[in-house]
């Protein structure tokens, strides 16, 4: 019964000493020196037999007791043991924040261009338009002759073509291909857009000998020009994000009558006139107008009984109105300055 | 086309109307203006003064020491003149201090040879009047001291500088721009007056004949004399800047004054250089030559056009005069002419030939032959009626016109129902009278009409005019298109299925953005030194043989047949502008010639598996002849990364350079994250890729089909490109067989989540070196008492000591999990036996 209060004060004791700096160490060992299966506790159960009986029964509550507190010491040692810890990790001096990061961990990017293009399919998609590809170096038919350029039509003065050497075949010179392509060999309703690139013997800060074109051509009964002002409109609005103003000024266009232009109002300016729109408040935005029999006729489609437009504009000038970049030139030949600005996130916004 | 406002005045009306408006006008109507150029007024501060006196300068044989008065005051102002026509009594333009001439020359007060001039008296080209500039501008005599000038000479105008599209060839003059303007602003269109007084009396005009074997030509001509090449009077000089032309003399400045306002081109040859045998218009010989105008020479060809003095002498072209009848000092009767040739023969002259004149430009878009007769006597009276100006009153027309022509072709007539004007045009409410007024205002004849038809004959100035289409447009154009209501549109569910490329390549380009590559757009063209680089020759399939006629530039002259050669100028710019470290993709084409693949594919099956097949698949019903073109246009995506991978950093120590394991984690990423299943990688064989690593480099394979290649690229080849510090490493890939292949799309899901915990067991074995990974794998893949073992990665690779000769070690952690039941380690050390003694059995591979 003396050890076992001589114990009961040690343990207090003991307790108090080790709250005052609690550390992992000290705690294990007080858990193996007193809770330990040779420990003080375990000893003191031991020494059970050599009591009277009839003590036995209120040394037994008692020795429990001190085990209970035991226990509960070693609890309040690893709580104070794990808030030290806690405590001592925020002993540390302040990092410099402000240091760079992996400067190797740099973003992807699309293309300007590209960025463009998805745009403009993502709205074509939503008004039922199908997307369609074609091929970069094209035959005299597609590219011209099923298009209404008939071999000395002055219109071939319009595109400087490149030929091939064998002179069959020709990099096309606008995407109105694929209005062929798509065409030929099915029955209306039609409604597609394509994109790509097209090429023309021309090389300055505007022009460069590749750029890319968007082609839309809708054909079925009835269709007019009040359709295709409808859906440029609506084109244009979605893709400026506010209702814009278009002008429709009349043009020619071989594979297209009535043909004609489309402006918008400046996005920049608001019409007033900036350098961007050239002082006159409108961007050329691309060519329109209704299929021209003639085309129909080349791909067997009944003029009289369909109806269709067309439209093509140039992605490469849109992006560079979006994003403000001034030389046409400078988006072909790879440089990771420019391009690596557009990462893969939501479009801008006007 | 330069268009004056102040000429285009004078076949209608626009005084009272705004140049913004008419500016905007003619883009509406399809003469789409370009530009505008404002001439201004006659600078402030100048103003008339007269001449008092005018002596010699004391100090200088050529100035003259004069004494103005630019007011009603009697105080003179001196001012020294180096003027040779200077005289007392003179009125003059004189520009007074203060005042700032054209060229943004300010008049300040000054001292000549040591006399003191206040001011200076200007001649026309000083005030841009015009080209004047041997004397000084007289005024008339009854003008007032003080006036300003710009109230007596009223230069002020606005040029339109009007981009005329091919169809439009009546546009290219001022009549023809007129017509248009008034058709659409309702202003009445007044034409110059036809030629005065009876030609039938005189003399019949000269001799010509049509020798030609062209179906289609017209020549008119008629003599005048009693003139010189007299400098033309201000207005007329006026005129021909404002159409961007040098005023040369009155004769020639009257031929551009013609063409310009009739678009019809027309000449004057000298008649005292002429012999009386008359013109002869013929097709040219082989090997003629042409003087021309410009003072070349032109050598001819068979199917070139010439004017003849007689039968020999070559005197003129449609597309420019000859030097020898041209009009000079000594002129003093000439032949005008007026004519017309067939466009297509003029455009093959002019082509090849390489001269580009105005009239070769009008002739080429198609002159209008019915008007030739009445331009030419333009010509003629206009010539006469400005040489009665400038006072030479001897000169006069001295011939009948002759008009010699081949039958010309006859007026389209064209039939239009008005109610298919209405649908198409989206006019419901447009009315048949409208449409005959317009029709009728741009020059058409009504012949006929019913309730809904109308028939037209068409003017000859609009030849371009020939289907009920093309005057259904001009409704539309003169109404004005912009006037058209929208319809909202409708959305019509065609039913039809996007081809699976479409989506593909979109996906492809995301994967590659999200594995932090760049996206790049190159310009297809290079040429056989990017290829020598690359080690290809001749003999191989990568060299390119789609070749341009006509390149921008002969050194970039064929279309690319790898993606390599442009991805690495790509990287070359980037070095270059000290960006080093580029990490670029192109989803790009190539082009192959599919005869040159099929005859030599050098034993390379993603050659031939290139020659087999399509050019695209972006593309419906497209026909079996589209689909197999000479020449095969493939979709690749072409990936370089550019050294160092990662530069030194305040966190890692040393840059670390490129190697074949960075370009296939890439890949690999770039492949799985575009949802590409099952794509393997083997060493690339020992011909074919001269360009890459032998020993660090792979073809890519999806099933049987060899889909690219990757990895480092040759030393030979890093040396010829410079490129070998931090050298780059490549890949390209061919999606469009990846696509034909039917590889992507697919999703392998596993349906439930895991059930029971994993047991996981790790063994390095030692295995011959030749044993590849790739063989380890298949080895454990063909396991067969394989019960839970679920998964399997390679975590350490070593070479070295503690090792047998010859044998490399490999450390591998093997994944047991069972779906059915928590598995017992007694279960999974089972397994591991029989695996361990199923590897050492299979590939030698020893449990170390």
């Amino acid at each position: 019964m003396e050890k076992l209060n001589k114990l009961a004060i040690e343990l207090e004791q003991t307790s108090e000493s080790l709250k005052l700096q609690p550390d992992p160490a000290a705690v294990e060992a007080f858990r193996i020196e007193w809770l330990g299966k040779k420990g003080k506790i375990a000893g003191l159960y031991a020494t059970m037999k050599e009591i009277d009986a009839a003590d036995r029964r209120e040394a037994g509550q008692r020795m429990n007791r001190l085990k209970q507190n035991a226990e509960s010491v070693l609890e309040q040692l690893e709580q104070l043991c794990v808030q030290s810890q806690v405590q001592q990790s925020l002993q540390r001096e302040p990092l410099d924040v402000t240091l760079p990061v992996a400067e190797h961990m740099q973003l992807g990017s699309h293309h300007p261009v590209s960025l463009m293009r998805r745009r403009v399919f993502e709205i074509f998609h939503r008004l039922g338009y199908v997307v369609y590809d074609g091929p970069d170096i094209e035959d005299d038919f597609y590219n011209f002759e099923a298009l209404n350029i008939g071999k000395d039509h002055p219109a071939r003065d319009m595109a400087d073509t490149f030929f091939l050497r064998s002179h069959e075949y020709v990099l096309r010179t606008h995407t109105s291909n694929t209005q062929i392509h798509g065409m030929l060999g099915r029955t209306p309703p039609i409604k597609m857009i394509s994109a790509g690139r097209c090429f023309r013997v021309d090389n300055d800060a505007t022009h460069s000998p590749m750029f890319h074109q968007v082609e839309c051509l809708a054909v079925d009964r009835g269709l007019s020009v009040g359709h295709m002002k409808g859906l440029i409109e609506t084109f244009l609005s979605e893709l400026f994000g506010s209702r814009v103003k278009t002008r429709f000024r009349s043009s020619f266009f071989p594979f297209v009558e009535p043909g004609a232009e489309v402006d918008c109002e400046c996005v920049l300016c608001g019409g007033a006139g900036c350098r961007v729109c050239g002082h006159s408040g409108w961007i050329e935005i691309g060519g329109c107008g209704m299929v021209d029999p003639n085309v129909f006729e080349a791909v067997q489609i009944d003029s009289e009984e369909y109806s269709g437009f067309a439209f093509g504009f140039g992605i490469d000038r849109m992006a560079m109105l979006a994003f403000g970049l001034p030389d046409l030139r400078d988006l072909f030949v790879g440089d990771t300055r420019l391009l690596s600005q557009f990462p893969d996130q939501p479009y801008f916004s006007h | 086309m330069r268009v004056s406002l102040k000429w285009l005045n004078h076949y209608c009306a626009l005084e009272n109307i705004k140049w913004e408006d008419v500016r905007d006008t003619l883009t509406e109507l399809g003469l789409e203006v370009e530009g505008v150029e404002h001439l201004e007024p006659v600078a402030a501060k100048v103003v008339v003064a007269e001449v008092m006196t005018c002596e010699q300068h004391p100090n200088a044989d050529k100035l003259r020491l004069c004494q103005v008065k630019t007011d009603a005051s009697e105080t003179w102002t001196q001012v020294v003149c180096g003027a040779p026509n200077v005289r007392a009594g003179m009125k003059v333009a004189f520009a007074g201090l203060g005042a700032v001439l054209p060229g943004d020359f300010k008049i300040k007060k000054t001292k000549i040879r040591g006399i003191e001039s206040t001011g200076m008296i200007c001649s026309q080209q000083e005030l841009r009047i015009s080209d004047e500039h041997d004397g000084i501008l007289e005024l008339p005599a009854s003008a007032v001291p003080g006036t300003p000038v710009a109230e007596l000479v009223d230069i002020a105008d606005t040029v339109f500088d009007i981009g005329i599209t091919p169809n439009r060839a009546d546009c290219l003059g001022m009549i023809g721009v007129a017509r248009d303007l008034a058709a659409r602003m309702e202003l009445e269109l007044s034409l110059p007056a036809e030629a005065q007084g009876d030609l039938a009396s005189l003399p019949s005009g000269p001799l010509v004949e049509l020798r030609t074997a062209s179906a289609s030509a017209r020549f008119c001509a008629v003599q005048v004399e009693g003139v010189q090449a007299l400098s033309s009077p201000a207005w007329l000089q006026q005129r021909v800047l404002a159409a961007g032309m040098r005023p040369i003399n009155v004769i020639v400045d009257a031929t551009n004054f013609v063409m310009m306002e009739q678009g019809h081109p027309v000449h004057a040859y000298d008649a005292g250089k002429l012999t009386d045998e008359g013109f002869v218009v013929r097709d040219a010989l082989e090997g003629e030559s042409l003087e021309a105008l410009d003072g070349h020479k032109y050598t001819l060809g068979r199917n070139d056009l010439v004017v003849c003095n007689g039968a020999s002498q070559i005197v003129g072209s449609p597309l420019m005069g000859g030097e020898m009848t041209q009009v000079g000092p000594t002129t003093q009767s000439i032949v005008c002419e007026a004519a017309h040739f067939d466009p297509l023969v003029v455009r093959k002259m002019s082509k090849r030939l390489a001269l580009r004149s105005e009239a070769s430009h009008r002739f080429e878009r198609g002159v209008d032959e019915y008007a030739c007769q009445r331009v030419v006597k333009r010509l003629a009276t206009l010539i006469v009626q400005v040489m009665h100006e400038l006072g030479v009153h001897g000169a006069r027309i001295a011939s009948q016109v002759t008009d010699i022509h081949r039958q010309p072709k006859s007026l389209a007539r064209i039939g239009l129902r008005v109610e298919r004007a209405r649908k198409l045009l989206h006019l419901p409410q447009l009315k048949k009278a409208e449409c005959i007024a317009i029709l009728e205002r741009l020059g058409c004849t009504k012949l006929d009409e019913t309730d809904e038809r109308i028939l037209i004959e068409v003017p000859s100035y609009r030849a371009d005019l020939t289907r009920e289409i093309d005057l259904i447009e001009e409704v539309g154009r003169i109404y004005g298109l912009d006037r058209i209501r929208y319809i909202a549109p409708q959305t019509v569910y065609t039913g039809e299925k996007e081809s699976c490329y479409v989506p593909f390549v979109d996906v492809v380009r995301s994967a590659a953005t999200s594995a932090a590559l760049v996206e790049t757009i190159l310009v297809p063209f290079v040429g056989t030194t990017e290829y020598a680089a690359l080690g290809l020759d001749s003999s191989s399939p990568f060299m390119p043989t789609i070749e341009l006629e006509n390149p921008i530039q002969a050194q970039a002259a064929k279309m690319p047949s790898l993606l390599l050669p442009l991805l690495l100028k790509a990287v070359d710019h980037n070095r270059r502008k000290g960006q080093p470290g580029a990490r670029l993709f192109e989803i790009g084409k190539t082009y192959m010639s599919r005869a040159q693949l099929n005859a030599d594919a050098m034993g390379l099956s993603y050659i031939a598996d290139l020659a087999q097949g399509d050019s695209f698949c972006g593309l419906p019903n497209t026909s079996p002849a589209v689909r197999q073109r000479p020449v095969v246009e493939r979709r690749k995506l072409g990936i370089v990364l550019d050294g160092p991978a990662q530069e030194k950093t305040w966190q890692s120590r040393a840059s670390i350079d490129l190697d074949f394991f960075t370009i296939k984690a890439k890949v690999a990423q770039v492949l799985a994250s575009a949802g590409v299943e099952g794509f393997r990688f083997r060493l690339v064989p020992e011909k074919g890729y001269p360009f890459l690593h032998p020993k660090a480099a792979a073809e890519i394979l999806v099933g049987e089909k060899v889909i690219g290649f990757l990895g480092e690229l040759h030393p030979q080849t890093l040396l010829n490109l410079g490129l070998r510090q931090h050298p780059p490493v490549v890949a390209e890939i061919d999606l469009d067989t990846i696509c034909s292949q039917g590889n992507v799309g697919k999703l392998n899901v596993q349906p439930k989540l895991r059930q029971f915990p994993p047991l996981v067991r790790d063994f390095a074995f030692s295995v011959p070196q030749q044993v590849s990974y790739a063989d380890f794998v298949s080895a454990i893949d063909a396991f067969k008492k394989k019960k839970n073992l679920k998964s399997y990665r390679l975590f350490d690779l070593y070479l070295g000591e503690g090792l047998a000769p010859g044998q490399k070690s490999l450390a591998w952690k093997f994944v047991f999990e069972s779906d059915e039941k928590t598995l017992t380690d007694k279960e999974v050390d089972k397994e591991s036996r029989h695996l361990l003694a199923h590897l050492e059995a299979a590939i030698d591979a020893k449990q170390r």
